[in-house]
C-alpha cells in the first residue's frame, strides 16, 4: 500500500514551480526564476528523504550488507 | 478534519493572494497619481505665474480644482502654512512628505522632486519660478516615465506571486 497523497504533492509542487518560473522569467528576473527552481527541487527532496533512506535500508537488508 | 482543512487553505490562498494584489496595485497607483500630481503643479503654476495669486489662495484654488484624491495635499500644506506664522513655505511642504508616501504612494525621488519645488516658490520673482516650474515638470515627467516601465514590469508579477505562493503554502502544509 503506497502513499498516493505524496506524488500528488509533489506534483502539485512541481506544477506551481513551472508555471512561477514562467512569471518570473516574462519580468526579467532570471536569478529569482532560478532561486524558485532550486527552492522548490530543495522542498520536494526534504518530502522524499525518508522515503529514499528507507528504500536503501531495505536494499541492505534484502542484500544482507549490514 | 477535512473541512478545518479546506477552510484553513481557503483563508491562506485568500490572505496571499491580496497581499500579492496590494503590493501590485501600488505601482500602478504610484503612476496614476504622479499624472495627477502634475495637473496639480501645472494649475498652481497658472495660479502663481498669470494671475500672480498670494500661495495660500493659490493652494486652496489648487485643492478646489484639482482631483481631490491628491490635491488634498496643497490643502494641508495651506492649512499648516496658516496654522502658525513661524511656518515657512518650506516647512509646510515637508510637513506632507510622509502623507505623499504613505497615500499616494510616492517614492523618495517624487518627493524630493516636490521639495525642490517648496525650496523655490514665493521667494523669487515671477520668471525666476516659472523657469524652475519647467524644470520640475520634465522631472516629474521622467519619474513617470519611470513609474510607467516600473508597473509594466512589477505589477502583473506580483499580483500572480502572490496567487502562486499561496496554493504553494497551502500544497506544502497539506
Amino acid at each position: 500500500m503506497m502513499n498516493v497523497d505524496l506524488i500528488f504533492k509533489i506534483g502539485g509542487i512541481g506544477i506551481l514551480v513551472a508555471v512561477l518560473n514562467q512569471v518570473l522569467l516574462r519580468s526579467g528576473r532570471e536569478e529569482q526564476a532560478m532561486m524558485v527552481t532550486i527552492a522548490g527541487i530543495v522542498v520536494v527532496l526534504m518530502m522524499v528523504i525518508n522515503l529514499i533512506a528507507t528504500l536503501f535500508d531495505n536494499v541492505k537488508t534484502v542484500f544482507q550488507l549490514y | 478534519m477535512l473541512l478545518l482543512k479546506i477552510l484553513g487553505s481557503i483563508m491562506i490562498i485568500i490572505s496571499c493572494s491580496l497581499i500579492g494584489y496590494f503590493y501590485g496595485t501600488r505601482y500602478s497607483k504610484r503612476q496614476r497619481n504622479l499624472i495627477v500630481f502634475q495637473n496639480c503643479i501645472s494649475l498652481l503654476e497658472t495660479e502663481i505665474i498669470y494671475s500672480a495669486t498670494p500661495i495660500p489662495e493659490a493652494l486652496e484654488s489648487v485643492y478646489k480644482k484639482g482631483n481631490k484624491n491628491v490635491s488634498f495635499v496643497f490643502r494641508d500644506i495651506k492649512d499648516y502654512l496658516l496654522s502658525d506664522k513661524n511656518h515657512s513655505v518650506f516647512d509646510s511642504f515637508v510637513y506632507v512628505t510622509e502623507c505623499l508616501k504613505d497615500k499616494l504612494y510616492f517614492k523618495d525621488e517624487d518627493v524630493e522632486i516636490f521639495l525642490s519645488l517648496g525650496r523655490v516658490i514665493g521667494s523669487s520673482d515671477r520668471y525666476d519660478q516659472q523657469k524652475y516650474f519647467k524644470l520640475i515638470h520634465t522631472q516629474l515627467k521622467n519619474q513617470q516615465i519611470e513609474a510607467d516601465e516600473a508597473r509594466k514590469k512589477n505589477e502583473k508579477m506580483y499580483k500572480s506571486l502572490g496567487v502562486m505562493m499561496g496554493l504553494a503554502i497551502t500544497i506544502i502544509l497539506l
